[in-house]
This record gives C-alpha cells, structure tokens and sequence, in this order.
C-alpha cells in the first residue's frame, strides 16, 4: 500500500493480518545419490569450519559456500555482529551490507530495503528467522521491534538482494533476510546480557542451550528492553500517542535426533513490543504488537533423497493508537506446511522439489467500533509448487535454475460496512504467479568469479489491499477505504552482472555489482475517489481503493572492498549508487525516484589489540525525499531530507575469554541527525557487559 | 652478502641434481582441514582415534610426507568433537597393519588397490591430498587447502566403506 499525496478526505488507519498452511514433496525413481543421514538441522558451525567461510541456503534453497552463490548476497557472521555499533539488526544491516537502506523511524522502528523503494511497512524485502517467515501479511511488513530474537543467539545473518520468490516465495521481490540462530542439536549458546544506555535503556537478553546426549538438545532464549523514545519534534497531534518503547520475548527450540536418519525440531515463540513507528499512512504513531508462533518438523532420509517438512503457525495481534484512547487493530494468522525433497542425480546434478500449502487470514479487531458492524475477514489459501536445479556442467562452472508457481485464491468473509463499493461476491479472486531465478556462476580461476543472474520476482497484494474495508465519519462525509480484489501482483524483474576478485596482496576481497531492474504494476492508493455515492444518508461516501498505477525502473551497483589482517586489522568499504525512474502515475501518487538516495558510500574500520577491540562505522548518504503524513492536513506530502552523515562505533574490553564489557553507539557525532522526514534520530550508546559460558 | 650467495647457489645447484629439499604434499592446514570433515559424518567418531598414515617405502617423498602428518598429529592437533588422535605409520606392503584404525591417511604415491580394499573392509574413512586417488575411487575424501579450500568427495568410495556424511556435506563437495 502505498502513499501519496491523498486529495480527498482525512488520513486513515489500518489493521491487520494472515493465516497460511501447506503440504507435499516428491519422490524420485531411479539413480537418486542421496547421503545416509537426514538432517533438520544443518550443522554451519561444522561446514563453516571445514570451508573457512559462511555457508548458506538462502540463495537457492540448497546448501552453497558464502562465495559460491547463485545470487547478491551478504552474509553477516557473528564475529561482525559481536563488532557492531548496535545490537539492533537492522542498524547492523546498515552497517555491514551495501545498497541497504535503513530508514529509522523511532528509537526502536526501522524499516529495511534495498537499493531503492523506501517505505514506510517496507513490503518488499521478506524476513525470516531460521526459514520461519517473520514477515506479517496484513499490510505486508516486518515489525523489526518485535522480533522474537536475542541478538547473542545469532550465527549469521544472510541478505539477498534482488528478487529471490522463486525459493521464498511472494514479496521477496527486494530481497530476504534470513536470520540463522545457534542449533540446539549442534551448538551451545549460552549467554546472559544485560546493558544500560542513553534513552534510558535497559536490556537483558539471555540463552541457554541444554544438551540431551546424542538424542538432541534444547534451547532457551528470553530477554528484552525498557527505553525512552525520541524527544525529536513531530507535530503536537502525533505527540498525543507518544509511548516509549518496549519489547519482551521468550522462545523455546529443540531438534531431536530421533534415528540415523531421523531428525525432528520444535519451536515456540511469544513477543510483545509497544512503541511509535511509522504507519501506512506514512505517520507516526504508537503501535502495541505481540506475536505468537508454534513450529514442528523432520528430516528424513529415504533412498529417494532427503525429505523434509517444515509446518508452524504465526498468530500477530496489532493496535495502531491513532489517538489516546483509540485504537484501531486486527489479527492476521498465518498457516505454512511444506514437504520438500533434495536430492543428487549423479555427481553434477542437485535438485531440490517442494509442494507448500499456506493458509492467511486478516481479521479487522475493530470493526464493531468504527461503522462495520461485523468485522470482516479477508483470506487466502496458496497452493504452491517449486522446484531448484544446479547443474555443474564443468568444473568451473555453475548452471542455477529455480521455478516457483503460486496459485491464490481469496475470499471475503464476514458482515462488510453498509452498502460497500465492492460486494462480498465480488471479493474472490483467483491469481496465478510464476517466479524464477536463473544464474550462471563462472569461476575464473581461483581469484576471480562473475555470475550473471536473472530474477523474476512477485509482490502479492497485502490482505489490507486485496479485502480490507474501513469507513471513517467526518462532518461532511465518510471516507471509505475499500479492499480491491483486482489487484494485480507486482512484478520484480533483474538482471544483474557480479564479479569477486581476491586480492591476497591485500588480504582483501573486492566484489562489484551492476543491476537492472523492471518493476510492473505497482499498486497505490488512488488520489481521488474511485466512487462518490449517496447510500440512504445524508452524508455522500467517498471510497478510496488501493490499484496499480504503473511501473518503474531502477539501476545501479555496488563495489565492495572487504578484508582482514592478521595483525588485528579489518575493514569493509562500499560505495553504492541507485538511479530510479518513475512512469507518470507513479512518480506523482509515490515518488520512488526521488525517495531512493543516489548515492551511499559507508567504511568501516576495525582493530583487535590484546582484550581490546576497537571498530568505527561511518556512512555519507546523500539527498531524498519522501512522502509524509499530517494529521492537520489531508495532503500526504514529498519531504526532503539533505544527505547527511552518520558515525558509529564500538569499543569493547574482553576482561576474559568469556566476558566483554563494551560502548557501542550509532550517530554519536550529534546529538540529533536528521536522517527521514520521520523524527529526527537522536544519538543512542549502550554499554553491555555479557558474559559466555 | 656472500654466505647468502653460497646458500643460493648451493639451492640451485641441490634443485638441479634433484637434491631439492622435497616438498611435502600436504602441510598442516591440509590436515586440518581434511580433520574437520569427522563431525559431518553420520556416525560420528569419539574418544581415543588411530590414524594410520600409509606411505609407499619406495618413495621418499611419500615416506617424508607420512613422518610429516604424524609428527603434526603427535604434536597435539585435534578435530573438533573432543576426539584423540594416535598415528601410526604403515607402509603401503603391509596394509594388516592399518587393523584397528579409523582413519588413513594415504600419503602422496601409496594409492593403491590394496591399501583402497583394506580401508573399505574395515570401514575406515580415507583421506589425502591426492585428488587422483579420489577420483579413482581408492580414497573417500581429497583435501586442497590453498589457495581456496575444495574437498573431493569420492561417493563410490564412501558408499563401499559403509560411510555416510550429511547432506549439506555432499551438496557442497566436488563429488567425483
């Protein structure tokens, strides 16, 4: 959903939500290579020390080598993360990979993109937390703040840039983050956090990891933050919700070893968060979240390759406190069951085959309060097929194909609000979906690599565009924001060209990146009303639905210079630049071209001396301009925001092998930096003291 | 200046008569990294581990490389997994001595059948920076560690000794 300068009528809320659910896999026949032992769980603590770097399976759904994948892709390690100015992920992000853009809306909200397309309720970058979809589908967003997560627990963090649905699956159309904790099966994390900092902040985090002998493990993590909110100026109407944040999570995961070739995982989560963030309708305002989620799976080998499935439940509850004592909301669920095969045909040949169900239900919390008498109920049921190929033809090269066809079919159930635009019968729709990645790896020799890939990605509608219904009484006529079922999807398409060259003289790796990107039917909201009509009041209703408006195209790269000495020293440099061209509608309902930063440019610098650590972050960012919103205006209107400059850092004493008492801190150069049209972000430093056993 | 120039020219002078000194295949990195593959397998491997380091006689380079990896296990290297090794060198004539081991080691120039057959029956997981070996199906793993590492993955081999590795193992080796 996305905003622009509304003509008619007064800024409205949302609520939210999604249920999902899935099933299947296949079989193959004869010739099937498959290894002896079925695992749930993928031991990256091993793989990562026999290759020397970060493995993955985010690029192709099959395990590759950090260096080896089908894909832009960053991995951050857990060492990098230990050295960051900040134990939030996505100020970690921002640091560490380039062409993100990271836009901080409160002292706790971000959003998170890539190489252009900001927004507030980002849509197009899917996050995950070990394959789990932490992703919300009711306006399509991820709600960084609540994430059932303590930061110490973190093996890596893997960012993929460009479409990656063929493998994930609808809105990875700007990429995935895919968030991989310690296996209770293989590791032992253990570690207890507590910190203090500027905003007030307290924070705890802990995790314990008990070992059940061979048979498995389980893990414990809990933990969260107290804190102050900006006190940044915003308009006297947004000061009225005005909360301070914060967060409490607690989670529970284990893998069982249940045979040689049998493995099963469990995994519950709760999380709670309150605090201001940056809403649909491009304002800022409180937003109380708690998230629920329940998991199970298996792996098992069978002589017809490793089968595995992957089933949970999400449950989110949101209230958007539009005012004190007003809070709008809803209840999104989400059901995902997956079966998926990967297997070997002969030695050059590895597929992975996956049949995946999801059920999603948006149900509005609050419709009895407005002038819905029943809450209406929007869902979808997603039948799914997809499948990865990776064909080493020679030695040097790599040959990636991957399919993923969804099928959507929505319904609208419940009481919808007095005579609506759109009837119930009208609410059902059908759509089909087909994403690809394609790429061809070419290893040079052993210091240079060049891949070229292709990728085709699908951004469905949110359940709040495709069903949402919410009318909003004013003196002189009711504003009716109307679900569309028409919507088209948005397609994501790119084309890219990247080059990894070692630089042993340097001890450095230097990687470059040039795309091209396509995106087709993009959906706004429109300007003006699509209706105007008297239904037995006195009152005329206007009804606003979100369409697709037109497409845009973005280019640009990346260059990257990354390393490290063994004497302690190590840094990580990249320059960025992205260029977005917007047809007609979309450049006057959105403006992405002028809300994408040309230019990014970000170094970091580290050293390690005895116990001590020392690491600095700088970035330049220069101009943009988004659309904000106004509580004393109709209008949502482009903001600028001069380029700015921002420093982070962190100094950190190992007063034992186990022990680390550090100062980090993101902005610390000014005491406020002016970095969105959102509030101003103050200068936030932190001193932890975590201890490891 | 001029004892510098004594030891160059006595280099070239041993490198052209081939008194060189030799230059071992594999090094402790190798070893390593070959070492780091035990906690992939499917049965995993624990306590007190015998390495057998085979080595063919008539060779000196082999047989140097062989007093090179059991030296560097002597000296204290460990996997990961807590697991203590014990190397024992054995020449490539006399694989009975190899009974008891886990592992082998095949050093460059002692692939052979026999060595191969022996490893099989007795369920042992064969390593060696002779990528031919592995390619021949006489060696489970191959281990190239500079100046990037690749692991060489001989299935066959594996499969006949009845040992199995995980799934990512095999999706992220160059199965030959």
């Amino acid at each position: 959903m996305r905003r622009h300068m509304k003509l008619w009528g007064p800024p409205m809320r949302k609520s939210l939500l999604s249920v999902s659910y899935s099933v299947a896999v296949l079989a193959f026949a004869c010739g099937i290579n498959t290894p002896a032992q079925a695992q749930v769980s993928m031991d990256y603590g091993a793989l990562q020390e026999l290759f020397g770097e970060p493995v993955t399976t985010s690029a192709t759904g099959t395990p590759q080598r950090a260096s080896e994948v089908a894909t832009t892709m960053t991995i951050i390690t857990a060492d990098e993360i230990k050295h960051a100015s900040s134990r939030s992920i996505p100020q970690i992000i921002g640091e560490l990979v380039p062409g993100m853009d990271i836009m901080q809306t409160s002292a706790t909200a971000f959003e998170v993109g890539a190489r252009g397309y900001q927004q507030p309720m980002q849509p197009r970058f899917l996050v995950l937390i070990d394959g789990r979809q932490v992703f919300v589908d009711d306006y399509s967003r991820t709600v960084w703040d609540n994430l059932p997560i303590n930061i110490d627990d973190v093996r890596q963090i893997e960012v993929v840039k460009g479409p990656a649905s063929a493998l994930f699956g609808s809105n990875a159309a700007g990429g995935v983050v895919n968030i991989v904790t310690y296996s209770p099966l293989y590791d032992n994390s253990n570690a207890v956090t507590v910190g203090l900092g500027s905003q007030n902040t307290v924070v705890g985090d802990a995790v314990a990891t008990a070992k059940l002998g061979s048979f498995g493990g389980i893990k414990l993590t809990a933990g969260g933050m107290n804190g102050d909110d900006f006190h940044t100026s915003r308009e006297v109407a947004e000061l009225a919700t005005y909360t301070n944040p914060q967060h409490r999570y607690i989670t529970q995961s284990s893998v069982f070893q249940l045979a040689p070739n049998v493995q099963a995982n469990t995994e519950l989560t709760y999380a709670e968060s309150k605090g201001m963030f940056a809403d649909y309708a491009d304002l800022v305002d409180r937003n109380d979240f708690t998230t629920y989620s329940a998991r199970v799976g298996f792996g098992w080998q069978t002589p017809y390759g490793q089968i595995s499935n992957n089933t949970y439940l999400n449950h989110a509850e949101a209230s958007t406190y539009t005012a004190p004592a007003v809070a709008l909301g809803g209840a999104t669920d989400l059901i995902v069951s997956s079966l998926e095969d990967q297997f070997k045909l002969g030695v050059d040949h590895s597929f992975r085959v996956a049949l995946e169900y999801r059920h999603k239900t948006f149900t509005d919390m609050n419709g009895t309060a407005l002038l819905a008498p029943s809450a209406p109920r929007t869902e979808e049921d997603v039948f799914t097929g997809s499948g990865t190929w990776v064909w080493h033809p020679t030695e040097p090269l790599t040959i990636t194909n991957a399919l993923r066809l969804d099928h959507v079919a929505g319904e609208q159930t419940g009481t919808l609000p007095y005579d609506s635009f759109v009837s119930a019968n009208q609410y059902g729709h059908d759509v089909n979906a087909l994403s690809v990645n394609s790429a061809v790896n070419y290893k040079v020799d052993d210091f240079n690599a060049l891949r070229l890939s292709y990728g085709r990605g699908i951004q469905l509608p949110s359940l709040v565009e495709y069903g949402f219904n919410f009318a909003f009484s004013s003196p002189s006529s009711i504003y009716s924001q109307e679900g569309n079922p028409n919507l088209k999807p948005t397609i994501v398409q790119n084309y890219e060209i990247g080059y990894d060259r070692k630089l042993p003289a340097l001890d450095s790796t230097a990687k470059f990146s040039v795309y091209y990107q396509i995106n087709q039917d993009i959906v706004a909201e429109t300007a003006l009303p699509v209706a105007i009509r008297f239904v037995g009041g006195p009152l005329p209703i206007a009804t606003f639905q979100e369409i697709n408006v037109g497409n845009s195209e973005g280019w640009g790269g990346e260059l990257e210079l990354q390393g490290t000495h063994p004497l302690g020293f190590r840094w990580d440099t990249s320059y960025s630049y992205s260029s977005v061209a917007d047809s007609q509608t979309v450049k006057e309902l959105v403006g992405y071209d002028k809300s994408t930063p040309t230019h990014h440019l970000r170094l970091s610098l580290g050293y390690t001396t005895g116990k001590w650590d020392f690491d600095g972050h700088g970035q330049l960012v220069t101009a943009s301009a988004l659309q904000r919103g106004s509580l004393t205006s109709t209008y949502n209107i482009p903001t600028p925001v001069s380029g700015y400059a921002s420093l982070g850092g962190r100094i950190g004493y190992n007063i034992r092998d186990t022990m680390t008492l550090a100062v980090m801190g993101t902005n610390v150069t000014n005491a406020v930096t002016v970095t969105s049209p959102y509030p101003a972000v103050e200068r936030q430093v932190l001193v932890s003291l975590t201890n490891k056993f | 200046m001029q004892t510098i120039k004594l030891l160059g020219a006595a280099l070239i002078c041993a490198w052209i008569l081939g008194f060189a000194p030799p230059v071992l295949a594999a090094d402790s990195t190798d070893l390593s990294v070959g070492l780091k593959t035990l906690p992939l397998l499917t049965e995993k491997m624990s306590g007190a581990v015998v390495v057998a380091v085979v080595f063919d006689p008539a060779k000196p380079n082999s047989k140097a490389e062989a007093e090179s990896i059991k030296a560097m296990i002597d000296s204290g290297m460990e996997p990961p997994g807590g697991i203590k090794l014990t190397a024992t060198l054995v020449s490539s004539n006399e694989g009975h001595k190899m009974a008891g081991a886990k592992i082998v080691y095949i050093a460059q120039g002692s692939c052979s059948d026999a060595v191969a057959a022996t490893a099989t029956a007795g369920g042992m997981l064969t390593i060696s920076t002779d990528i031919d070996c592995v390619k021949a199906g006489k060696c489970i793993i191959g281990v190239v560690s500079k100046p990037n590492i690749e692991i060489y993955y001989s299935k066959a081999a594996s499969d006949a000794a009845k040992i199995g590795f995980s799934q990512a193992f095999s999706m992220l080796v160059k199965q030959v």
